[in-house]
């Protein structure tokens, strides 16, 4: 494979090749190679520890990768760049355990992620503007939370802190969103719910859903690539991807 | 404060020397050292009280919040530092008269500091300033400026993957606080006739911290309202037979407040009040355990 110069346009919104990383001699990410189209929805699967946050980790700049490529818009070079610089970019990332801020009303906690300058003078004399508010109600009606907005976040039932933080990451309006489990922990009319809100996401941005659940994933029905000891051992649809021999033999061990 | 009120003494010192203050005439001092110049205008030394701690702090939140240090590794830096400020400030060779440190004020813009009027007037500059440090405070906190920093508190780094610069948060809040003290600073001096090194003594910051936890915590109005009690009862305790005891009645106190009040007082009085109104609660406080991204 041909390196990528500086300056080179690439029409993938996210492009990772050659990627490694590792953590006191253990290759967490060896040779991964990946990339996401703009619009397009992805989902990663893998067993533990097969790297799959740390990719996120590296994507979002939370660790830098000891060698490879890690372009996004073609030609933005993200090993460079810091998480708030990254996060500007137009990088949303929503955690594994959700993470919301407890003691903010859900209403400020959208604020917060609400698109708009974020430097401290601009956050000192900040005024929400009658757009941004609509905005944040339109949020607050999509993840269902409106009746709810001057609550404390933290008295949220481990579900709805899920789809808060979705509601953050469309707050953000990135143009990539990485979302890491938003099932887990949720009840099957949660899950349901949680894969129509995220179709919802997907046809004006980019999404990256790292998942264990397989009926999830079904449901979202989009490409699947799967993750094995830090590099990509499977890719396609998921039907394709769960008859594929190598697949089935990481998942079961051998 | 001080420079500027050793500066005003002028000849009236013991030595009658009428540009070198006395401990540098002590110390066979020739000339005046580069960092005493301008503190003889008065205008030049309020801008300095603003301007020195802000500088010193920012500088040092820049490296300390760029290098993510955080919690308690943060507390013992900053004690660290104070530590060694005193220990530099002891030395004579500093240049602030050392352990003596600087006192013997004569008077400040031309009034005598240990006249009753002076004090007067140095009390109510005192409530006045408390009050524009509480506004300033307070438009910091409702501000979005304050959410993102309440935001920072309690997830670091999901505030970091939003897109927000922490670490200038930080420093900003910590650069606003370093110039409030120096103002606090600078009020204390004339009124107590007296300013030396040991101020810096990290049990002072100690103590500024059990003002607050008394006070309540993650209020405004508590961290004054703590400050006044704690010192009411420091002002009690220190002038009678009690006075060898004090440390450990205020070791007492921030253990009780921990233990019996963590809200501190204001807290614990609206508690009680809420209760008064509403004797049933309808909301479930959340857990404040600090929420952080997988690692």
């Amino acid at each position: 494979m041909i390196a990528s110069s500086p300056g080179q346009l690439t029409s993938s919104l996210l492009y990772l090749d050659g990627v490694s990383v590792s953590f006191d001699g253990f290759k967490a990410i060896r040779g991964l190679s990946l990339t996401i189209e703009p619009g397009e929805m992805r989902a990663i699967i893998g067993p533990n520890g097969a790297g799959k946050t740390t990719m996120m980790d590296i994507i979002t700049g939370k660790t830098k990768p000891d060698v490879g490529t890690v372009m996004f818009g073609g030609s933005i070079d993200l090993t460079r760049l810091d998480e708030a610089a990254i996060a500007n970019l137009g990088i949303g990332r929503k955690f594994q355990k959700p993470t919301v801020f407890d003691f903010h009303t859900i209403e400020d906690n959208i604020l917060l992620a609400l698109k708009a300058p974020r430097t401290v003078a601009r956050t000192l004399f900040w005024k929400t503007a009658a757009a941004q508010q609509k905005r944040i109600d339109d949020i607050l009606g999509i993840i269902k939370l409106g009746d709810a907005r001057e609550r404390l976040a933290g008295s949220l039932s481990h579900g709805q802190k899920q789809w808060l933080e979705i509601g953050m990451l469309l707050a953000q309006d990135p143009k990539l969103l990485l979302v890491d489990e938003p099932a887990a922990g949720m009840t099957d009319g949660e899950t349901a719910e949680t894969a129509v809100l995220l179709k919802e996401i997907a046809r004006d941005h980019s999404v990256i859903v790292v998942e264990h659940d397989m009926g999830f994933i079904r449901e979202l029905g989009v490409k699947v690539t799967v993750l094995h000891e830090g590099s990509v051992l499977a890719e396609g649809p998921l039907d394709q991807v769960s008859a594929n021999e190598r697949v089935v033999e990481v998942y079961l061990g051998r | 404060m001080g420079m500027y009120l050793m500066r005003q003494i002028g000849s009236r010192g013991t030595y009658g020397n009428p540009i070198l203050p006395d401990f540098m005439v002590f110390l066979n001092w020739k000339e005046l050292p580069w960092y005493w110049y301008g503190f003889d205008s008065f205008p030049f030394a309020m801008l300095m009280v603003l301007l020195a701690p802000g500088l010193l702090a920012f500088v040092f939140g820049w490296f300390a919040f760029r290098s993510r240090v955080t919690g308690v590794y943060l507390s013992i830096i900053t004690q660290a530092l104070t530590y060694a400020l005193l220990l530099a400030f002891f030395r004579n060779d500093m240049g602030f008269g050392g352990n003596n440190g600087l006192t013997d004020f004569k008077d400040i813009l031309g009034f005598n500091v240990q006249a009753q009027a002076t004090r007067a007037a140095l009390f109510s500059m005192t409530c006045v300033m408390l009050i524009a440090g509480f506004l300033i405070a307070r438009g910091i906190v409702v501000s979005k400026l304050g959410k993102v920093v309440i935001a920072i508190r309690d997830a670091e780094s999901r505030t970091r993957f939003l897109g927000y610069r922490v670490d200038r948060f930080k420093l900003f809040v910590f650069t606003v606080s370093a110039c409030m003290a120096g103002v606090a600073g600078a009020l204390y001096v004339p009124q107590v006739g007296i300013i030396n090194p040991s101020e810096f003594a990290p049990a002072n910051s100690i103590e500024t911290v059990i003002w607050v936890a008394v006070g309540g915590r993650g209020t405004l109005v508590g961290a004054a309202l703590g400050g006044v009690v704690v010192n009411y009862a420091k002002t009690i305790f220190t002038s009678g037979f009690m006075a060898p005891y004090w440390l450990f009645a205020l070791g007492a106190l921030f253990v009780f407040v921990t233990i019996f009040m963590p809200k501190g007082i204001l807290g614990t009085a609206q508690d009680w009040w809420e209760k008064r109104r509403r004797p049933v609660p309808t909301t479930t406080p959340p857990e404040p355990a600090p929420a952080e991204g997988r690692a």
